[in-house]
């Protein structure tokens, strides 16, 4: 049984005048107890409640900046949350950034190894997996060459086919997946079709609305991180369309 | 927020679960250091070697030792301290490395520190090797229960550097300046450890120098690994006990900046 439980959650995000302090900065404020203005923090959610459960299939909308990924990552547990209470139950696989984080100098099969390493697999439950990926990538002999060998199509490729590898209880997918080259390759349609139906919760975040109206059950709308309206996906994106269309006419 | 006992065995024992994924890190560490590499290995052994020649020249005649006395004092030494410098040095830079990892999926931060301890030890286990090889020619031989005494240091000595890379780690992520610090800070501390020179190369002179020396846990940590070597007899409690009391005060510290930066820390990556 796998669900996602939110209650009341704030997520306040931490952000700096500069990209850090210096050190310097740090004695001086300490030294004339002046309070740590350097640190804002921004409130990218807040006081967000919703459940999900198995079977369901959610779609986060909203304009940019409302706060989509980051309620993704939040759910994924990348995200510490600053308030309330947070409770997911169920194996989670996050397609999100899947390029970033390989290393060029090592090659493909090894990188394939590192990244199924860290969604926890062992050598024993990689070995079976690996001419699938194999397959599936069609790099053949490219394998054992180093990454930064391949060509940006070849390693999208590569990190599509090990990213989505796993049969997880719970599938996070960002926009780039909704949208893009990816799913108008036949091939890598048919695959992330595949993941959609066996994953038992999928949440994911999308601009394109006809796909979201058609795959999903239940919509989220984000509205300066907060919810504006959660309910059926074909009520909510109509409600979302009409508020948008007001938005252009009052423009 | 005070961690349970069971909040740490479950933080073991995810690291425990990832471990094939540190490991396989930890070879591509090591494997980008040698394989692109001429020499290879060998430039591990080739820098201390290179140092210890060099300070050889010139200390050896300052201090007046033979070369027999001075190289495998030196040498030791150097490897210990390059041992502790690495871990610093390197552990700066442990989370900005991991950073894609950290924003995909929680995963247990210790792990990065633990990389960069556990490549650093790899390079200084060779290292030792030669450094033992270096004493056993100028010695002659070498006292095997001491050499015993050698695994409980290095015991210590890997504890140390894991902690270390999670201090410096933490401290660079919020201080970019600490790369800076550490740099002078490391140079200002050769000096202060006996390094270069016998620890009791200042005793007949009482003031702050032996005071110094004999308060810096560095003196008692490089202790643990040159005694048994190079004297051949088994380093003494007070210098197990100075080097634990060092160790207990950094993995505290590490332990806390885990306990209270850990979470947020995928902000500042």
């Amino acid at each position: 049984m796998s669900y996602i439980q939110f209650s009341n959650v704030d997520l306040e995000y931490p952000i700096r005048e500069n990209y850090s302090m210096t050190f310097k900065e740090f004695v001086l404020r300490g030294l004339l107890r002046k309070k740590k203005t350097a640190v804002q923090s921004v409130k990218a959610l807040s006081d967000l409640s919703f459940d999900i459960h198995d079977g369901e299939r959610v779609g986060i909308i909203g304009l940019n900046g409302a706060g989509k990924s980051t309620l993704l990552r939040t759910i994924a547990g990348v995200y510490p949350i600053s308030g309330g209470q947070r409770d997911v139950n169920g194996a989670v696989c996050s397609l999100f950034d899947i390029a970033l984080g390989f290393d060029f100098n090592a090659t493909g099969w090894r990188n394939v190894h590192i990244r199924s390493y860290l969604h926890g697999e062992t050598p024993a439950t990689i070995q079976p997996k690996l001419e699938e990926i194999a397959d599936f990538t069609e790099l053949g002999d490219f394998l054992n060459l180093p990454l930064r060998c391949y060509s940006t199509g070849m390693v999208m490729r590569l990190a599509f086919a090990v990213a989505t590898s796993r049969r997880p209880e719970i599938l996070l997918i960002d926009e780039v997946f909704s949208t893009g080259d990816m799913l108008f390759q036949k091939k890598a349609e048919a695959r992330m079709r595949n993941l959609l139906q066996t994953a038992k919760i999928v949440v994911m975040v999308g601009h394109d609305l006809a796909f979201l109206k058609e795959f999903c059950t239940t919509i989220i709308w984000l509205h300066h991180g907060r919810i504006q309206a959660v309910g059926p996906a074909r009520e909510i994106i109509q409600a979302y369309q009409s508020n948008a269309a007001q938005l252009l006419h009052a423009a | 927020m005070a961690m349970s006992v069971v909040d740490r065995v479950s933080y073991i024992q995810q690291i425990w679960a990832l471990r094939y994924f540190w490991f396989s890190l930890v070879r591509l560490d090591l494997d980008t250091r040698y394989r692109h590499s001429f020499f290879g290995i060998g430039w591990s052994l080739l820098r201390p070697m290179a140092m210890t020649a060099v300070f050889c020249v010139v200390f050896g005649k300052l201090f007046n030792l033979s070369l027999a006395e001075y190289a495998p004092h030196l040498i030791v030494g150097m490897t210990v301290w390059q041992f502790f410098t690495e871990s610093l040095v390197v552990g700066c830079n442990t989370f900005t490395a991991g950073a894609a990892y950290i924003r995909q999926q929680q995963i247990p931060l210790a792990i990065f520190p633990l990389r960069t301890a556990l490549a650093t030890a790899f390079h200084s286990l060779i290292a030792l090797g030669m450094a033992i090889g270096v004493s056993w020619f100028f010695k002659g031989s070498l006292d095997p229960v001491a050499m015993l005494s050698l695994i409980p240091a290095i015991v210590i000595l890997f504890l140390l550097s894991w902690c270390l890379a999670i201090v410096s780690g933490f401290a660079f992520t919020h201080f970019p300046d600490t790369s800076h610090l550490l740099e002078i800070g490391l140079q200002v501390l050769f000096y202060a450890t006996p390094i270069l020179y016998p620890a009791n190369s200042f005793a007949s002179s009482r003031g702050h120098v032996t005071f110094v020396l004999e308060w810096n846990p560095l003196t008692s940590i490089i202790a643990l690994v040159r005694v048994p070597i190079v004297e051949g007899t088994l380093p003494s409690m007070q210098q197990f006990g100075m080097s634990l009391a060092f160790l207990g005060v950094v993995a505290t510290i590490a332990l806390v900046l885990l306990r209270k930066l850990e979470r947020n820390l995928v902000f500042w990556v």
